[in-house]
């Protein structure tokens, strides 16, 4: 890397959003810093002299614990993002490695995250550092209930 | 005439539990896949931390029948996160076992597990289905779901062991 920057685990207030009002923000620190968190962030910063606190958030990984009952325990890798102006230096490297060594520490077998088929750079970056399509390669869909649908269910006798 | 409940598991279903998972697995055509042991299904599900929660499907015998209540199906989920809409459900597996389908459980393990996502502030309820399992596909939809993989292209990654220790030591 020839800027220097930090990866540090996320226990300020210091959130990356791109596009975020206060109520959203309130959200997540209720959610991601209380009691029982229901999410991890990693971020990383770089060194910059023209702000205030000498520093600017360039990206970050959210992620959280899920469950596979065949294997146990899995990190699932919810929000993986670095500012275009940063990429290609090795930040998304360094946080998937980062990641990978949480995951290990936690006991948890694999990462698991999504991916839009069309965005074929983030299929190469995955696959080229040994990710598979489970969706490809074992006929995996994903499924969604919106809010609606769930009070329908819900509702019914 | 034997009736169906839907109920909390407890620990003590974790056996029965194990054995619909591998039921399940055998039904996926994945069951070699299978590691984990009723020890690690009991701490992880029932320890201090639960990492899953679970629903089971329990028919009991009516007046006068010698056996006792059998555990037929169950709902294995936990609970996700999304930046954009906060707490979602994931329901990681719904089963239940061959000679007890077409009688509405799987619905009502489905329709237990939306009272819960609502009751806990849940936007949205998510679950990963085979694309072969067609039965699977049109209960899902035919409930309200959509198909996330074919309407917006989302696919399902992971890094395996051997890649996640690789991606570590690098």
């Amino acid at each position: 890397m020839n800027s220097s920057s930090k990866i540090f685990t996320s226990g300020s207030l210091c959130l990356y959003n791109c596009c975020t009002g206060e109520e959203r923000n309130s959200d997540l620190l209720r959610d991601g810093f209380g009691d029982n968190p229901l999410f991890y962030c990693l971020i990383a910063e770089v060194h910059n002299h023209q702000k205030p606190s000498g520093k600017v958030t360039v990206g970050f990984a959210m992620y959280y614990f899920t469950y596979d009952p065949w294997i146990g325990k899995l990190l699932y890798l919810e929000d993986f993002y670095v500012i275009q102006a940063y990429r290609g230096l090795g930040i998304g490297a360094e946080m998937l490695k980062r990641l990978s060594q949480i995951a290990i520490r936690s006991q948890c077998n694999c990462m698991h995250f999504l991916v839009v088929v069309w965005n074929q750079a983030s299929i190469d970056y995955y696959t080229r550092r040994g990710a598979l399509d489970l969706s490809s390669e074992e006929g995996w869909h994903l499924f969604r209930f919106n809010r609606e649908e769930l009070m329908d269910m819900a509702g019914e006798e | 005439m034997a009736f169906v409940t839907i109920r909390e598991a407890k620990e003590g279903d974790c056996g029965n539990i194990l054995r619909l998972i591998r039921e399940l697995a055998e039904y996926e055509k994945l069951s070699d896949q299978v590691k984990i042991s009723e020890e690690a299904l009991r701490a992880d599900g029932f320890g201090e931390t639960p990492f899953y929660h679970c629903l089971v499907a329990e028919i009991l015998s009516a007046p006068g029948e010698p056996q006792g209540p059998c555990v037929v199906g169950y709902g294995l989920y936990y609970f996700s996160y999304s930046t954009w809409k906060g707490r979602n459900i994931y329901l990681e597996d719904i089963y239940v076992k061959p000679e007890y389908r077409g009688q509405g459980i799987g619905s009502k393990i489905i329709k237990k597990v939306a009272e819960v996502a609502l009751d806990k502030g849940c936007s949205q309820l998510r679950l990963a289905v085979l694309d072969w399992n067609k039965r699977a596909m049109d209960l899902y939809k035919a409930l309200g779901a959509q198909d996330l993989t074919e309407a917006e292209g989302w696919h399902c990654f992971r890094f395996e062991g051997e890649a996640m220790r690789e991606l570590a030591g690098k």
